[in-house]
């Protein structure tokens, strides 16, 4: 086959063409893509690690919030668990307070109930003792004066059996041995004893004449007039200070 | 014989950068796409290229549009994805180089009355299979694609989809091989295309009435006897009119054994 000008001119421009068209931008277009690639994986990357990230920071808020979070949370719950329980018991506590000082009151109260009753029944009681000791007083002084009136109605009758009869110490005696006045009647027994022996002696050599008590009279001038007077009064005295 | 092996090389390794961004009406994210820069061969189709820069920007478009078929224009002007980007590229830009050859991606408003419809590679590669055996009934009454196996077509497709120049050739070598006596083939598959893309597709014989070579400027008188100065355009390369038809027909065809030529 002949080959002319033509082919050269061909092959010439096929080979400037690839310069130009080919050559010139192959490496730049290769590179380009590289980078464009690069560019790509990167994206894909940082959009993969951005969403870990996310997904991470989520976890990690959530783990806080559910993990260390969750134990201040829990913390929190048990504290406030903790307040509510306190405040429920502080409120009982103010209500049995409020219970406690009403009964308090009422019980004072009570207690005023009571003094105040008490004090009624002492004063009723110890009046009722003083009447009923004073009933007894009079009931007994009445009794001791009617007993002492006996005794003196008694004595006055001995006294006028003893003047009528002859012996007049004994009458004396015997009396005064009922009455028993003790020692110092005893005392007075002896005393009146011997006034007895030296009255006799006087009256059995006294002055006749007058009547039978002026007789008596004479005979026991001191007798008859003292002794049931004196004796009398001492006993009623008594009495009144006993029962004072 | 397609023996020139330097001109095939040439013409194989030629690659076009191409910047790919989002048409601006389909953006619905408020961070702005980066442009998509990548070197692609000049011999490969759109669909074959573009998965990467169509996963880029499913990310920006509405959910609703990401099952739609993609498309993309130049100026406004809808790509036929059946087509070899070096032709397009030497269709749209041949006059004035722009590179890198900036495109525009739609997920939308498919235009229907323009482009044929590419719901995956196997369409690709059913009407890539079809230019071929179009171009080989021209070449060889299709003796050659229709006595090879299976596994031969398919070592064309992949050798062109993978970019693998001698597993291509291997198989392509045959489909440029002369059968009768008087070396060339029986017709030359070509088209040549007008600046507004309207393609032109005549029978040409390689050869003239008289039994010689036929070259481009004869062609050329043929085709359009009313034009002087034309001139015509394919890989990059404005064609010196001597350039013998069957020589081009054997180097310069594209791997669809088609003469895809630029009037310019």
């Amino acid at each position: 086959m002949e080959l002319g000008d033509w082919r050269n001119s061909i092959v010439n421009q096929l080979q400037a063409r690839n310069k130009y068209e080919t050559a010139a931008f192959q490496d730049i277009i290769t590179f380009q893509s590289r980078l464009f690639d690069n560019v790509n994986t990167l994206k894909n990357e940082n959009l993969q690690l951005t969403l870990v990230n996310e997904r991470i920071r989520y976890s990690n808020t959530d783990s806080s919030l559910a993990g260390g979070g969750n134990v201040i949370n829990e913390k929190i719950q048990a504290l406030e668990q903790k307040i509510l329980i306190q405040q429920e018991e502080l409120t009982s506590l103010h209500r049995r307070r409020g219970e406690s000082a009403q009964q308090i009151i009422n019980l004072n109260a009570q207690v005023h109930d009571l003094e105040k009753q008490l004090q009624a029944k002492d004063i009723i009681s110890v009046s009722e003792v003083i009447l009923f000791f004073q009933d007894e007083n009079r009931s007994l002084a009445d009794r001791f004066l009617k007993y002492k009136a006996k005794d003196a109605d008694k004595m006055n009758e001995e006294n006028e059996h003893f003047l009528k009869s002859s012996n007049p110490t004994a009458f004396i005696i015997n009396t005064i041995g009922r009455v028993s006045f003790g020692k110092k009647s005893d005392k007075l027994r002896k005393e009146l004893e011997e006034a007895a022996r030296e009255g006799g002696s006087r009256s059995s050599g006294g002055s006749p004449g007058g009547s039978a008590d002026d007789k008596i009279l004479d005979s026991m001038p001191y007798y008859t007039t003292s002794l049931p007077n004196k004796v009398a009064l001492r006993f009623s005295e008594r009495v009144n200070i006993h029962c004072m | 014989m397609a023996n020139d092996r330097e001109v095939l090389r040439e013409i194989w390794d030629g690659k076009l950068p191409i910047c790919f961004q989002l048409a601006q009406e389909e953006i619905m994210e408020i961070q702005q796409p980066d442009p998509f820069y990548v070197m692609v061969p000049r011999l490969s189709y759109f669909p074959l290229v573009t998965d990467k820069m169509k996963r880029h920007f499913l990310r920006y478009i509405s959910q609703e549009n990401s099952d739609s078929e993609m498309w993309l224009d130049y100026n406004g002007q809808p790509l036929k994805w059946h087509y070899p980007i070096g032709f397009l590229y030497d269709l749209f830009c041949g006059n004035d180089p722009q590179l890198p050859w900036t495109l525009t991606v739609h997920f939308t408003k498919f235009p229907e009355d323009v482009l044929l419809h590419c719901p995956n590679k196997d369409i690709v590669e059913a009407h890539y299979m079809s230019t071929v055996k179009e171009a080989d009934v021209l070449k060889h009454r299709g003796q050659v694609m229709s006595t090879m196996q299976k596994k031969d077509h398919n070592q064309l497709w992949l050798g062109l989809q993978n970019d693998k120049f001698d597993q291509f050739w291997a198989v392509n070598r045959r489909l440029m091989e002369s059968h009768s006596d008087n070396e060339g083939f029986k017709h030359i598959p070509i088209r040549i295309y007008s600046d507004d893309g309207i393609c032109n597709q005549r029978l040409v014989s390689p050869k003239n009435v008289d039994g010689s070579r036929k070259n481009l400027h004869q062609m050329i008188s043929e085709l359009y006897p009313d034009k002087s100065d034309v001139k015509l355009r394919t890989h990059g390369v404005t064609l010196p009119l001597d350039t013998p038809l069957q020589w081009l027909s054997e180097h310069m065809s594209y791997p669809d054994n088609f003469l895809h030529l630029c009037l310019c």
